[in-house]
């Protein structure tokens, strides 16, 4: 039967191949992959051979067959509507079978796949997107590369924000969580090469202030998928660093505007850092009140770490430009921004810790308060805000 | 660094505050993130959450603005200054909804859910030591949120009969707290409080209580004597209070607050409300009808359920619905017939209800009780004078109150229960009651009772009222055969009118009052169908209470004829005063001629003074020739048997008497014919002695 299937696969022509294909693949995965007769130990690698070539088109057998634009649009179609009509304990399943593997190739397809179904609001496509970049790891090259190319399309290619893009939580959730998540770690705002654009950090605000369970949608597949990270790491990233590094970028635009004369650059820098600034104070009150919408529901720990904050608390020490040949004026606003990226560390700290999602540390605390102590300028609350954590964690005597 | 020093030296929650409120307005979030942060931090200070919430206040976020304000009501009931902003925003719903400021605290009062808002309420409503403004509160939240009725309204209420017994203000029904209990709470509570824990008793009492409210309303001396709808003049409290604890509790709501732009259409809803929740058989959206369609409702619900006359509630509907449609019926006539209830003087002209005086060819003036029987089957007929433009009003309003005042005085039981509801009355009121009484019992024929109540009413009353009152008594008196009473009474009354200044008022019909003299006959003889006693509704003017005044005075002296009373002076008074509006009365005259045919002689040496008619005077002669009988009159100035005497001595011969009368009669029909009505009163006033001694 594997070889009739294949056989009459074969036979057939775009696009009937591939209708035949995804048909047989949602059947076969959906009945929990019986034995084919015939095939005894070589079922999978038929599974395998059917999706690689009548649905990447990946031929092992000959040259890979060559789609037109309208053809690849027409299989993108069929592809989501297999998912739409898939069982959805199969889904993910049928998703990892095609785009599991190492991308080599299909990570093209994947992204044209991810835009169709975005502008469709195909949200079984979305979720299933979701839930491989959480097991791929936000970091991985493959998910990179699919934020990259999301953000060039949705954030930078237009300048209006993209009513799709807007609109993202609600149609997957999951999807925006992880998203932002892998979004964070590509542009980390840790110096002028990682700003994230200001468009992107326009919707992230937007989509964090309009519904404070954004953040927490990755965390609630936890105990499903038990691969997962949270935006929240990153975003506390943004928000901390964020002032410190727009004051520095600020600094830099005046001194070469006073040096070199580019006016107009300086004035267009200004503008966009008083934007993204603006934004992250939006984004800075939106995540607080996440994380005390995540104390109102019963999810399990992991949304932030002490060592996340203290990781971050590192940072700080070394975004921090040692350059001397500073004016007064921009010492002091540097310094007022620092000042603003320990307010919010210390705020994000508190108001993560009367949480059950936030995994404490002591020792994590100890270091944080080093260096607040020795390394950073004073600040009010940071310190009340860790001498509080250690009294209370000292008071818990948590387990050595 | 003075600021850094203040800083430091700030307690952390201090400290807190101060840097969110630093924040400028235009970054909301920055101060938000550190509320927060502080709330967290500190989740037992109320200062950080109270900031929090002017935050939100200030952002003007309803949702978040409640559910801080909840928050702290539950966790920190006993801050004060929560409390203060607590009763800001009730205070705030008392207000004019215009103010954006308002709207906002309103509509953050709506967002809370009702539990916490009836405990707000309560709470400020105990720290406001004044009842009045405790339930004025009470009252102006339950408007806004009727979700509140249930379980605040009848607390309200009782609160409110409660502080009217213990100010001392009880005895007078138009009080603020009444005011409040009937016009306001009452049918808010009776419409919106949903099911109430309250008996059949408790709704009768309140009903009651409104029932004694709106009649006093509507009879205060504040509100004279125009009757519904109209708003009574502003009193002028300020001057006369009588004791501080009593004017409280007429003076403590505003003139303007004390008003009832429509207390009738308001007494009417509170009992057919009252009805509704006593399963009365009343249509259901007979609230949105007009007033008169309600009455008229009412009035076919007592008779339906007059005539199923069983059980105890049946009898509290008729009390309560029969007492309500009597003083509507009753306080409409009395206020329509424009008696002057309170003893100041009015510029309207009382009307006036009178036994209508017998037609000669009708024995009308035979007692009534011996047609009792016929009477019950049929009601007298009242005939109005034409210049009553209201009469329709006026008797169908009168008939209602007699019809109600008769079932409330069917029984016992009811007649116990409406005298005790009577009783609370102010005097104003019981003062209308016994001029619609006085009516009532003329109307039934019952004079003696009649004579009581206007005698008692007499003593208070002045110029037309009491010409009113005096012409009733005198017809009673004349219906009792007491003539020389009723004359005395009505000469009185000519008197009185006949003094008057300003511009003489005719005595005889003019011919507008012919005219209605011409109807009222008409009506008359249309009624000829329905024989029964007939009433006369006429205006207390001169120019229509003379005439009657001249008519009632001949029906008098006629009753004399045919009796052994019967002097030539008792028919001469008739032909004289037949002189006016001659010849309406000819037939009564005709009568006359034939008694004196009969007696073949007449007597009277003020003959030719007063009566000046032409036919009259023909008719003398005539009497005088051997075909009018040769009647042996005695009608000049100097009696001709006096003259004849003298004649003898000084002729012999008694020959020219005859030319002396002769002459005499000539020059009468010669003269310049004075004025009927000038003659008449000149009559009235030189022979009034005369005249009564007819009576005697």
């Amino acid at each position: 039967m594997g070889e009739n299937i294949l056989g009459r696969l074969f036979r057939l022509s775009f696009p009937d191949c591939t209708r035949e294909a995804l048909s047989f693949l949602t059947s076969y995965i959906s009945q929990d992959c019986p034995a084919i007769p015939g095939l005894n130990a070589n079922t999978e690698q038929v599974i395998v051979e059917i999706c690689q070539e009548f649905v990447l088109f990946q031929s092992n057998r000959g040259p890979p067959k060559k789609l037109s634009s309208v053809q690849e649009l027409n299989l993108l179609d069929m592809i989501c509507t297999c998912f739409k009509e898939a069982p959805e304990k199969s889904k993910y399943r049928i998703f990892n079978l095609m785009f599991g593997a190492h991308c080599n190739g299909s990570g093209n397809l994947l992204t044209k796949l991810v835009s169709l179904a975005l502008s469709t609001r195909c949200a079984p496509v979305l979720f299933c997107v979701a839930i491989w970049m959480q097991e791929r790891d936000s970091l991985s090259n493959d998910v990179k590369c699919l934020t990259h190319r999301l953000v060039s399309d949705y954030c930078l290619l237009y300048p209006d924000p993209s009513s799709v893009f807007c609109k993202l939580p609600a149609v997957s959730p999951l999807f925006a969580c992880n998203f932002i998540t892998s979004a964070t770690s590509y542009y980390s705002f840790g110096g002028a090469d990682s700003l994230p654009p200001l468009s992107l950090l326009q919707h992230v605000s937007d989509w964090v202030g309009q519904d404070n369970t954004v953040c927490c949608e990755s965390l609630r597949q936890a105990t499903v998928h038990h691969a997962y990270t949270t935006p929240v790491p990153g975003l506390t990233g943004w928000c901390v660093r964020g002032p410190l590094v727009c004051s520095q970028l600020l600094a830099q635009a005046k001194s070469s505007t006073s040096t070199a004369g580019l006016a107009k650059g300086g004035l267009d820098m200004q503008t966009q850092v008083a934007s993204l600034l603006a934004c992250l104070d939006k984004l800075h009150l939106a995540l607080l009140q996440s994380l005390v919408f995540s104390a109102c529901v019963n999810l399990s720990p992991g949304l932030l770490s002490a060592g996340d904050l203290a990781h971050i608390t590192h940072t700080l020490t070394a975004v921090r430009p040692l350059q001397g040949d500073r004016s007064a004026d921009s010492r002091d606003e540097e310094s007022a921004a620092l000042g603003v990226a320990l307010d919010r560390l210390a705020q994000i700290l508190q108001v993560a810790s009367g949480t059950r999602t936030y995994i404490s540390d002591r020792g994590k605390i100890k270091e944080m308060e080093s260096i607040a102590r020795h390394k950073l300028p004073h600040n009010r609350l940071l310190l009340m805000v860790l001498k509080q954590q250690l009294q209370a964690s000292s008071s818990y005597s948590p387990p050595s | 660094m003075a600021s850094a020093v203040a800083n430091s030296e700030l307690s952390d929650v201090d400290w807190l505050v101060m840097r969110a409120r630093s924040f400028p307005k235009t970054d909301p979030y920055s101060a938000k993130a550190w509320l927060i942060t502080a709330k967290s931090l500190f989740p037992q200070s109320f200062v950080i959450q109270f900031e929090f919430y002017i935050v939100e206040k200030t952002a003007r976020n309803v949702d978040e603005a409640a559910r801080i304000l909840q928050d702290m009501l539950q966790n920190f009931p006993d801050e004060r200054s929560l409390w203060a902003e607590v009763q800001s925003i009730l205070e705030s719903l008392q207000k004019e909804p215009q103010d954006q400021k308002y709207c906002f605290l309103t509509d953050l009062f709506a967002a809370i859910p009702t539990a916490t808002q009836c405990g707000m309420l309560a709470q400020v409503s105990k720290t406001i030591p004044d009842v009045l403004e405790r339930c004025q509160l009470l009252l102006t939240v339950m408007r806004k949120f009727p979700n509140l009725v249930p379980e605040h309204g009848i607390k309200v209420m009782e609160m409110l009969v409660q502080e009217e017994i213990n100010s001392g203000v009880v005895n007078n029904p138009v009080n603020c707290y009444r005011k409040l209990l009937v016009c306001n709470v009452m049918p808010l509570v009776l419409e919106k409080g949903g099911h109430l824990e309250v008996n059949v008793f408790q709704l009768y009492l309140w009903l009651q209580r409104a029932i004694e409210f709106y009649v006093s309303y509507i009879s205060q001396p504040a509100l004279g004597v125009s009757g519904s709808g109209e708003t009574p003049a502003s009193s002028d409290t300020e001057g006369s209070r009588p004791s501080p604890a009593k004017a409280r509790g007429f003076t403590a709501l505003s003139d303007a607050e004390m008003q009832v732009p429509d207390p009738w259409g308001n007494l009417l809803r509170l009992l057919l409300l009252t009805g509704h929740r006593l399963n009365w058989d009343i249509e259901q959206n007979i609230l949105s009808r007009p007033k008169e369609y309600q009455i008229a409702s009412l009035q076919h619900q007592l008779t339906r359920v007059k005539a199923s006359n069983t059980g105890e509630t049946n009898k509290k509907q008729i009390l309560h619905t029969g007492m309500v449609l009597f003083v509507y019926s009753m306080v409409h006539y009395v206020n329509h017939v424009h008696v002057d209830v309170t003893g100041t003087s009015t510029h309207q002209t009382p009307i006036v209800l009178l036994e209508a005086l017998s037609s000669p060819y009708s024995e009308r003036l035979s007692p009534p009780k011996a047609k009792k029987g016929k009477l019950e089957k049929s009601p007298p007929v009242i005939v109005p004078s034409h210049t009553i433009n209201t009469s329709a009003s006026i008797l169908q309003s009168f008939e209602m109150a007699v019809k109600c005042f008769e079932l409330l005085n069917s029984t016992e039981e009811l007649k116990y229960e409406f005298y005790q509801l009577c009783q609370k009355w102010r005097k104003e009121t019981h003062t209308m009651m016994s001029f619609f009484q006085a009516d009532m019992n003329i109307y039934q024929g019952n004079y003696l009772e009649a004579i009581t109540h206007l005698q008692t009413l007499l003593g208070a009353a002045n110029g037309k009222t009491a010409m009113k009152l005096n012409l009733q008594l005198a017809s009673c008196h004349l219906c009792l055969k007491q003539y020389s009473k009723a004359c005395q009474l009505v000469l009185e009354q000519v008197e009185s009118v006949l003094s008057q200044s300003g511009p003489p008022v005719p005595l005889c019909s003019s011919s507008v009052e012919s005219s209605g003299e011409d109807e009222s006959l008409e009506g008359e003889e249309s009624s000829n169908v329905t024989p029964g006693r007939r009433l006369r509704l006429m205006q207390c003017t001169g120019a229509e209470v003379l005439p009657f005044c001249l008519q009632f005075l001949t029906a008098s002296l006629r009753t004399k004829m045919s009796t052994y009373q019967l002097t030539d002076s008792i028919l001469a008074h008739m032909i004289i005063l037949l002189q006016c509006d001659w010849p309406q009365q000819e037939a009564l005259f005709n009568e006359i001629i034939s008694t004196i045919q009969k007696q073949g002689t007449f007597t009277y040496n003020a003959f030719f003074y007063y009566v000046h008619q032409v036919d009259i005077l023909e008719e003398f002669a005539f009497l005088d020739t051997p075909e009018g009988g040769k009647v042996n009159l005695d009608i000049m100035p100097i009696s001709t048997k006096a003259l004849a005497q003298q004649r003898t001595v000084t002729r012999g011969v008694n020959k020219g008497v005859k030319e002396d009368f002769k002459a005499a009669l000539e020059k009468q029909v010669g003269r310049v014919p004075e004025s009927s009505d000038i003659l008449i009163r000149r009559f009235l006033h030189d022979e009034r002695e005369e005249l009564l001694k007819s009576f005697v």
